[in-house]
């Protein structure tokens, strides 16, 4: 059979840096379904950008070697004009949004294909049915996951023969990652390929028919050697609470379960896309204000306490890692004003991060990880997270979920959310369900 | 988000059909010499902005202007100060009203059907999908700020590095993220598009109202 795309001897280096890949050979046959892995800031991604044209088209750098899509060369192509081969969805579903409402936006790239309006109406109404979604909504109001089904909707509604998906299922809670699975790999059994990049390997692998994974700039056939973390000790939770809340609700929406965490303990909350997690977290932060209901901190009413001083004793770190990281360089960003240094030296080696890179240079991953260090370094008593497990590759998981367990161990309190189930197993974490 | 019926209404309105009133109001706000003609102007645009979802405040707004301009008029029993305000306001509205009730799909739409340079078309799609982030990025680093146990409102010294350098590392790297998104959702300013909307019934009832609106206005020019 013709294999649908064929690179050969692909080699990309941005400008003045060693090359990111080298020699990469890599044929995909139609109906594949390919999972590359590799660590954070291995080149995965630029791979990808490869084949869709984004580098170095809009990146820069230096692109040797051939991509082909069946007997067409696609590095003559720009990124629209691959468009027609190949739907790619971004690491940053954000970037891709352009519209007000889930409808207006999955006309938007239909509408680019120029279809019939009835043709288009039936595109649409099939690909909200696919992937759960609702019609009405603004987007302003839909969770990270929620904004990520619908970016997967609109590419997967333009049926190119050749998807590029950029870890798809980085927010997306257990429920619609199987929904996700469950449509990829009844688009490969009509013909499509898939090629997905993702560090959550085991829930693609079962399914995947090639996996490879990117080391050193090659990729390699196989996955990449297994990490193995023994799961932390059972937290030691100590009678002091540290949050209390009581009947906790925001806007419209039924109260939150009433919690209780006490000092020490580990607490994952999970629910569904859209559930309100991340705006308990929030709440607890006092970003927003609660429109009903009490919380405590430490034993403290939060209701006239500003958020500058609740900062004292509460980190947040939040979703996007980009809003929290405001130096010069890494090693500013944990030096604060009033953090000791030896243990913000600790913290950079700990969390494996490069002092004198700037914050902005580094990968979503590395971001992720230095939010988290500028929080930890400020010594808060609660810490509260939310989703920084995404784009993290096994090993780098590892340093933070040990880092996060010495915290509880020496006192502090976690509460956090993920939807990778490996989080909860290393933590030991209590798993609080979230349905709002 | 539920909105108003007249305020639906006004959203289904062809936009290329805002686009020439607003070229219109902008035009006689320049041109009228009278402030009773100006005022239904200023009425008419104030009615419209009532409309506008999010911006009632901006037409409440208007109308402490009017009431301001009124009192002063009153005292000094000047036209001039009046005409001037109305002026003012003629000249402001339109824009708010444009962009508060036309979605973006839809004034991408209507900029392709009339076929409009390129450059400028992928201009407004960018500045269009650019006016929120802004808003919502400067929200979000603010609260980073507050997380770091500083208030910016209290440090106003502390604006610049912890807020408009993050905002302006965010609105560069966007700018490029929204070029390549754009282009993975295969937008593609010279394809032809959907084809131009057909005629509503709203645009005849928004016609109407400003045929009604432009006979009031020479009405008071001319007979004044």
């Amino acid at each position: 059979m013709e294999p649908l795309i064929t690179v050969r001897d692909l080699t990309f280096r941005y400008r003045n840096q060693p090359p990111v890949l080298r020699g990469v050979n890599l044929t995909v046959q139609p109906g594949a379904l390919v999972l590359i892995a590799g660590a954070t800031g291995s080149g995965k991604s630029t791979l990808l950008n490869c084949l869709a044209g984004i580098a170095p088209t809009h990146t820069g750098g230096e692109l040797t070697g051939l991509i082909q899509c069946k007997d067409i060369v696609l590095n003559e192509l720009g990124v629209r004009e691959r468009g027609q081969y190949l739907g790619v969805v971004l690491q940053n579903v954000e970037t891709q949004l352009f519209t007000e409402t889930i409808t207006e936006e999955l006309n938007f790239g239909l509408e680019n294909l120029n279809l019939a309006p009835a043709v288009l109406v039936q595109t649409r109404e099939r690909a909200l049915h696919e992937l759960d979604l609702p019609h009405d909504r603004l987007l302003k109001d839909l969770s990270a996951g929620q904004k990520q089904r619908l970016v997967l909707a609109c590419v997967l509604a333009m049926g190119q023969p050749l998807l590029l998906l950029d870890e798809p299922f980085a927010y997306l809670d257990p429920r619609s990652c199987e929904q996700l699975l469950a449509l990829l790999i009844q688009r490969t059994q009509t013909g499509q390929t898939v090629v997905v990049v993702e560090h959550r390997t085991e829930l693609v692998t079962r399914y995947a028919t090639h996996c490879y994974h990117v080391h050193q700039g090659r990729l390699q056939p196989g996955l990449p050697p297994p990490v193995i973390s023994e799961p932390l000790p059972s937290p030691q939770s100590q009678p002091t609470l540290t949050v209390k809340t009581t009947g906790l609700a925001y806007g419209p929406h039924p109260p939150y379960p009433d919690l209780q965490v006490s000092q020490g303990e580990r607490v994952l909350l999970q629910g569904a896309n859209g559930s309100g997690k991340t705006t308990l977290l929030r709440l607890l932060s006092g970003l927003v204000r609660p429109t009903q209901g009490k919380l405590e901190i430490l034993g403290q009413d939060t209701h006239r306490i500003s958020v500058a001083v609740l900062a004292r004793t509460v980190g947040l770190v939040l979703q996007n890692p980009n809003h929290q990281l405001f130096a010069e360089s890494v090693q500013e960003e944990i030096f604060q004003p009033g953090v000791d240094p030896a243990w913000a030296r600790t913290l950079l080696e700990r969390l494996n991060l490069p002092p004198a890179q700037h914050p902005q240079a580094l990968s979503q991953g590395q971001k992720r990880r230095l939010a988290l260090g500028a929080v930890l370094a400020r010594r808060p008593r609660l810490c509260l997270l939310d989703e920084i497990t995404v784009g993290q590759d096994p090993e780098s998981l590892s340093l933070m979920l040990k880092l996060l367990g010495e915290f509880t161990t020496t006192g502090g309190t976690l509460m956090l959310t993920s939807h990778d189930p490996q989080v909860a197993d290393y933590l030991q974490a209590r798993v609080v369900q979230v349905s709002n | 988000m539920k909105l108003w019926a007249p305020a639906v209404w006004f959203r289904q309105v062809n936009p290329l059909l805002k686009m020439i009133f607003t070229l219109l109001a902008l035009a006689l706000a320049l041109g009228l010499k009278t402030w009773t003609a100006m005022a239904v102007l200023v009425g008419f645009l104030l009615l419209l902005l009532l409309l506008t979802p999010r911006l009632p405040w901006l037409g409440w707004l208007g109308l402490g202007l009017l009431g301001g301009g009124a009192v002063l008029t009153y005292f000094t029993d000047s036209a001039g100060v009046m005409l001037t305000i109305l002026r003012v306001l003629a000249i402001l509205l339109p824009a708010p009203v444009l962009a508060g009730t036309t979605p973006p799909a839809d004034l991408v739409r209507a900029l392709q059907t009339v076929r409009l340079p390129v450059g400028l078309v992928l201009g407004v799609v960018l500045i269009w999908r650019f006016l929120p982030l802004i808003r919502q990025e400067s929200e979000r680093i603010w609260e980073a700020n507050l997380l770091r146990g500083i208030d910016l409102k209290r440090h106003p010294r502390l604006i610049f590095s912890g807020l408009f350098v993050p905002l302006i590392f965010r609105m560069v790297s966007y700018a490029d993220e929204v070029t390549v998104g754009l282009e993975t959702r295969g937008y593609d300013p010279q394809a032809p598009h959907r084809p131009a909307r057909a005629w509503r019934g709203a645009d005849t009832v928004f016609c109407a109202l400003v045929g009604v609106l432009l006979v009031s206005i020479g009405g008071w020019e001319w007979s004044h």
